[in-house]
């Protein structure tokens, strides 16, 4: 009987020592986190990043051309991911790209995980209000693709029909609200954008509602087999994604993104990517 | 109770992918146990033209990760051969989760069939009976038993992995879960959703304790 007892005690002691240990490391970081807040994102003083020295950008990579791993299935490369390197550059910052899911990307930002998101992001109202935006670096706008015989020509012309988007994306809302305003159309929501289409190389779906500057990409060598039918009426331009409140950060990568374009670098970026230079008028 | 209020308005979409959690699980797993008795009784077949590929099976479907069997089952396949095309996501998962299933549920009927006493073989034997009138009538009903709990455990798993049919663009309740979560920008809606796992775990535990008391009385 005793025995048992002394074990407990000693068991119990345990516990809360072990507990009280993680406390208070947590507790620690929390005090640098607090203190990062503050200043909105710098964690030492005289810092922009979160780590001085070094730019930490998020992507989802698994979106070409914006941002996918070359061949060798390790370095990251696309639009986003060369432009960043050229924005670090720029501040004689050190780059560090963070792979992270789509789903998840924007509570990454707000709890101090990387710096800023270089995504393919699109500017929303939603998303203005929850975080801090720059100023737009290319222009996009959602599309519908469908095979060249299809008899959809217009968004309305989906109803009865199956489309298929990556879930929590900008063509994602855009049917939704498709959908709320009347038309009655089967949405297929995926994780990645090549399921969708995957989907519609298989036939299982009658369109994709997907960024205009990956559409080219993802049909690849059947591209001539597909069209583009309707444009989201509202273009919905890419932005760098900031927590909300790091204004320096924000203005300092603005203007690294200025001195980026005024060398002609990003013209450069952009033509080796979209076989144009999309980012020509963007203001 | 505004908490209150929100989780109410989400539940018919939660209850919406309750509904396809629980049909995949339970009829894969009804479909697996079916196909699952014959690999079990073939992998411990003397002829090896049987028992090589009843094992190889079972290898590979414990042996690769359940995403990958639904995204090659689903995507994969039509890119191999467009004939091979499952034009219903519903039916492509219902094959992955019934194929895997199948796969683990043959290995605990074949420790099941194996744990019975030898002499039980024996005694059917010097009785003049064959090899499958031992094992309909003597050994199987008394594996059933021993089987409920390995298989109550796989209704559990199953009725969690049916988490990953999102990646085929099915809505399960872990997927409107997320949608919810993400559309409102807050995770409570994980509570109630937690809670629904909770109550079909805690409902079909009840079910296979009750089926084991049941069985019980012959042993």
């Amino acid at each position: 009987m005793m025995k048992k007892l002394l074990a407990c005690v000693l068991a119990g002691t345990m516990v809360v020592a072990s507990l009280t240990a993680c406390g208070s490391t947590q507790s620690a970081e929390g005090t640098t986190e607090a203190g990062s807040s503050e200043t909105a994102g710098a964690t030492e003083e005289g810092s922009l990043t979160l780590q001085p020295g070094k730019l930490m950008v998020a992507a989802e990579i698994g979106y070409p051309p914006m941002e996918y791993f070359d061949e060798d299935g390790a370095t990251p490369i696309g639009f986003d991911m060369e432009l960043a390197q050229a924005i670090a550059d720029e501040m004689g910052l050190e780059l560090e790209i963070v792979d992270t899911a789509w789903d998840g990307i924007f509570a990454g930002v707000d709890a101090d995980k990387y710096d800023v998101i270089m995504s393919c992001v699109s500017w929303t109202e939603g998303r203005d209000e929850e975080y801090t935006l720059s100023k737009p670096y290319v222009a996009n706008a959602p599309v519908l693709v469908v095979p060249n015989d299809s008899e959809i020509a217009d968004v309305a012309d989906l109803a009865g029909k199956t489309v298929a988007v990556q879930m929590e994306t900008t063509a994602d809302y855009i049917m939704q609200e498709q959908i709320a305003a009347g038309v009655d159309t089967d949405l297929r929501q995926y994780e990645k954008v090549i399921n969708a289409f995957d989907e519609i190389k298989a036939g299982r779906v009658d369109a994709v509602c997907t960024d205009a500057v990956v559409a080219s990409y993802y049909l690849g060598d059947e591209a001539n087999n597909y069209k583009t039918v309707w444009q989201a009426p509202d273009a919905e331009p890419i932005v760098m994604c900031f927590k909300k409140g790091n204004d320096d950060l924000k203005n300092a990568m603005e203007e690294a993104l200025d001195a980026v374009k005024a060398s002609g670098k990003l013209g450069e970026i952009a033509t080796k990517y979209f076989g144009s230079d999309i980012t020509a008028d963007m203001e | 109770m505004d908490a209150l209020n929100k989780i109410i308005t989400w539940m018919p979409q939660l209850l919406n992918g309750t509904k396809m959690t629980i049909l995949i699980t339970i009829l894969s797993v009804a479909i697996g146990l079916v196909l699952s008795l014959f690999l079990a009784l073939g992998k411990m077949a003397k002829n090896p033209l049987i028992n090589k590929p009843c094992s190889a099976y079972i290898f590979f479907f414990r042996g690769t990760p359940l995403l990958m069997q639904i995204y090659f089952i689903y995507f994969g396949l039509p890119q191999f051969n467009p004939a091979l095309t499952i034009k219903s996501a519903f039916v492509a998962a219902m094959i992955a989760y019934t194929l895997n299933s199948a796969a683990y549920l043959a290995e605990n009927i074949r420790a099941g069939i194996q744990s019975i006493d030898k002499g039980q073989y024996e005694a059917a034997k010097a009785l003049g009976m064959t090899y499958g009138q031992t094992m309909r009538h003597i050994i199987i009903p008394q594996t059933v038993r021993r089987l409920i709990p390995p298989v109550g455990n796989e209704f559990i798993m199953v009725l969690k992995d049916v988490s990953l049919v999102a990646i085929i663009g099915l809505s399960d309740l872990t997927k409107v879960t997320r949608a919810i979560s993400s559309s409102s920008a807050t995770a409570l809606v994980y509570i109630p959703a937690m809670i629904i796992y909770l109550v079909i775990t805690a409902v079909f535990s009840f079910i296979f304790n009750r089926l084991e008391k049941k069985y019980s009385v012959y042993e």
